[in-house]
């Protein structure tokens, strides 16, 4: 994760000089700073975000997403039911190069609140001869899967850059955050209880260890308001 | 715009790090669950009873013939086999030698105890029965000695005798005798006159050539106290508790007629049971040995309901041969003499085990308890124990104000206690019992690790809360383990042999071998039985 980290900032600071700003934008110094807000819907959810022009090239912005989504559903091979929680959610710190008319490359560093939350528990009584056994008494078994909570971001993105002459810019981006192998959290209870080994946990862990980015893809709108 | 060559290399630059990172967050997302098992700890039986059926001559696990067991009493709908599964016809089957029992929907205390009786057939051994009781929710032991009619123990003779009947009467005088015991001297007679009318269960006349069997079992002999039928502690007709008895002496009384029929009654004619009491035979009722005169009860034993059923009184007489009890006969039955020990508790003194040396937790051992009142140290049971140390261990239903002595064995295994036997004044005392365990050698304790599943479900595991037993692959004492979430203790054993260890569900003896080396865990897998595996749907 570091040396992308390192990569990523090369890119951002290496790069910025390579053209003239005025090459492309036509707008002088002294138009910037350039501070705009912003909608914004991506593969983390719905957020806002702060964006600053500090000169035609290069862009400042500040974003925050969330999205959470509940649902239900079997885990099969457990013949149990599962409640699963998934939570997107990020806070972004990013700059973007413009290094086309309406090309720019952005990296930054994410604070990734994304987690996901299986809760698996059976629903029925089970009877077996004398023995009735209630779902409380056989209890639940709640995995939750988590990436690592900061992570760098490499994207591309089209959209004009804000600018003096336009009241609003509309992005779109593509990219993503790396966020290392999901660490796995494994409780249980009941007569589930030993479902929770760490044996079990490392297995999930595993299985899960080649998912090191998660995709963005976002649109922006983003207003100018000084 | 300008497009210079530094902008076309940077920007290819760009979106080969771009693709490669698409790549890699494009991946096929893998079912965290994929490989990982649903383990269940299948631990809701809070009440079970592991028992181990053997040869009461040699002592040995019958594990060639399956025994039929058949519960009875008031709690009999609450016993189901110890994965919870309830035979509606009350009857249940040994694997191997070995059977497991539970009770559920009922929790045991001393207020409310748990009786039932367990009848115990078996081809070619004398049937009996045992009144089980629980004060506490725990995992028990019993073991069950059968005596097998062909090989039988100290203490036991038997003897049979044919005569003809015709239309039903017996055409000859049929008299049969035992052998005398070699330890008392004692022998028992039964003598039918001819003209008397044989007659079946159903009221059906004898036909053919009959025969008749007479057993004595001795009151001196430890063997042959343990094996009578239905036990030194019985349930009673009519009695909501088991007695306890001091015997006198047991004797069976069968006869078959030409088709097999059982004969049940007779008539016209009476006949003589004569019956030798052993010398030293103690009167609790006198506080004294018994002499000529003392009445003793006559309990009939009926094996199939596991209940004695209080006859009558009868006497015992001096003759020259010594005492005799002498009585008439209308019905063929199974009569024990004896006097009921009728102050018992539900809960005694709880026993603590202690060691400075033994290596493990708990240890199986068997305590012999007999009575000290007659001076003749007369066994009145022996009480297999899963002890703990430090961990009180209460024993259940025992003789109140009556002096015992006990010693515990610890079969196949160093490990003995402090002091070779104890002596108890009252084992009804709430005084703690403190016993010190002395590891008599330094051996390995392994553990073994097991699971079962459903071949149609191999993602669940169930891991077994049960009672276990092992021994010596080359050994045929049996030691019992307790295994809690699928993980039992087996200790002192020695590294470089083999063990072997199983457990009984379901009707079913799983075993598995464990060569002992350096290694602590061992691990066992069960395909577990159609009838679990029909039932592990949520």
């Amino acid at each position: 994760m570091k040396k992308i980290l390192i990569i990523s900032c090369i890119l951002l600071t290496g790069m910025l000089p390579a053209h003239s700003q005025d090459d492309y934008y036509g707008g002088s110094s002294g138009d910037y700073p350039i501070v705009g807000i912003g909608v914004a819907v991506n593969t983390f959810g719905p957020g806002l975000e702060v964006d600053v022009a500090i000169n035609p090239s290069f862009n400042i912005r500040l974003s925050g997403n969330y999205f959470q989504y509940v649902y239900t559903g079997n885990i099969s091979r457990w013949k149990v039911y599962g409640n699963y929680t998934a939570t997107f959610g990020n806070i972004g710190l990013t700059a973007d190069w413009n290094f086309g008319r309406i090309i720019h490359l952005s990296g930054g560093v994410v604070y990734n609140m994304t987690q996901q939350i299986i809760d698996g528990s059976p629903q029925n009584n089970y009877s077996f001869g004398l023995v009735q056994v209630t779902p409380e008494q056989i209890g639940n078994v709640e995995i939750t899967i988590t990436p690592n909570k900061i992570g760098p971001y490499l994207g591309l993105g089209l959209g004009l850059p804000l600018d003096r002459n336009h009241l609003a810019s509309f992005f779109f981006d593509v990219g993503a955050v790396y966020h290392g192998k999901p660490k796995v959290e494994l409780e249980a209870n009941g007569m589930l209880h030993p479902t929770a080994s760490s044996g079990q946990a490392k297995i999930m862990k595993e299985n899960l260890e080649k998912i090191t980015f998660y995709p963005l893809i976002a649109m922006r709108l983003v207003f100018r308001i000084i | 715009m300008k497009i210079t060559a530094s902008t076309i290399v940077k920007s290819s630059l760009i979106l080969l790090l771009f693709f490669a990172m698409a790549a890699g967050a494009c991946k096929k997302i893998k079912d965290p669950t994929e490989g990982a098992k649903l383990i269940v700890d299948y631990n809701l039986i809070k009440t079970s009873w592991s028992l181990k059926f053997i040869d009461a001559a040699t002592g040995e696990i019958i594990n060639n013939s399956e025994v039929e067991i058949r519960v009875n009493g008031q709690y009999k709908d609450d016993v189901c086999d110890i994965t919870g599964v309830l035979h509606t016809d009350y009857i249940y089957h040994s694997k191997e030698g070995f059977f497991g029992c539970a009770v559920y929907n009922v929790k045991p205390d001393p207020d409310n105890p748990v009786i039932f009786d367990l009848s115990f057939s078996c081809q070619g051994y004398i049937p009996t029965s045992v009144p089980v009781v629980a004060t506490r929710e725990d995992h028990f032991i019993m073991e069950i000695p059968l005596v097998n009619y062909n090989n039988l123990p100290n203490g036991v003779v038997m003897q049979l005798a044919t005569a003809q009947t015709n239309n039903g009467i017996l055409t000859e005088n049929l008299q049969v005798t035992t052998a005398a015991i070699p330890t008392t001297g004692k022998t028992a007679s039964l003598t039918i006159p001819a003209g008397t009318v044989l007659k079946t269960g159903d009221g059906s006349m004898a036909n053919g050539s009959v025969e008749a069997t007479l057993i004595l079992f001795s009151n001196m002999d430890d063997e042959s106290l343990q094996a009578i039928p239905g036990g030194l502690i019985a349930s009673v007709e009519g009695a909501t508790d088991p007695k306890m008895f001091f015997s006198a002496g047991f004797v069976i009384i069968e006869m078959t007629d030409g088709s097999g029929n059982k004969i049940v009654t007779l008539e016209g004619g009476e006949a003589t049971l004569e019956v030798g009491v052993a010398d030293q035979t103690y009167n609790p009722d006198e506080g004294r040995p018994a002499l000529g005169g003392d009445e003793v009860s006559l309990w009939s034993y009926y094996a199939p309901n596991g209940e004695r059923k209080y006859e009558d009184r009868t006497v015992t007489v001096n003759t020259k041969n010594g005492l005799m009890i002498s009585l008439n006969l209308n019905q063929l039955a199974w009569l024990g003499f004896d006097w009921a020990w009728n102050s018992m508790c539900w809960d005694g003194a709880p026993l603590i085990f202690n060691s400075q040396d033994y290596g493990c937790d708990c240890i199986y051992l068997e305590a012999i308890v007999r009575e000290e009142l007659s001076g003749n140290n007369n066994i009145l049971f022996t009480l297999p124990v899963y002890a703990c140390l430090g961990e009180e261990y209460p024993i259940t239903f025992m003789p109140a104000s009556l002096p015992v002595s006990i010693e515990f064995e610890a079969p196949c295994s160093p490990t003995h206690t402090a002091q070779q036997t104890y002596y108890f004044n009252d084992l009804c005392s709430q005084e703690i019992i403190y016993i010190e365990l002395i590891s008599g050698q330094n051996l390995s304790n392994v553990i073994l690790d097991v699971s079962g599943y459903c071949p149609e479900e191999p993602d669940i595991i169930i891991r077994p809360t049960v009672g276990a037993w092992f021994r010596n692959i080359n050994d045929w004492c049996w030691r019992w383990t307790f295994m809690t979430n699928g993980y039992a203790n087996i200790c002192d054993v020695q590294i470089g042999e083999t063990y072997v260890v199983g457990i009984y569900y379901d009707g079913e003896w799983e075993e598995t071998e464990v060569y002992v080396t350096q290694e602590v865990y061992y691990y066992h897998q069960i395909e577990l039985t159609y009838d679990i595996c029909n039932n592990l749907n949520y």
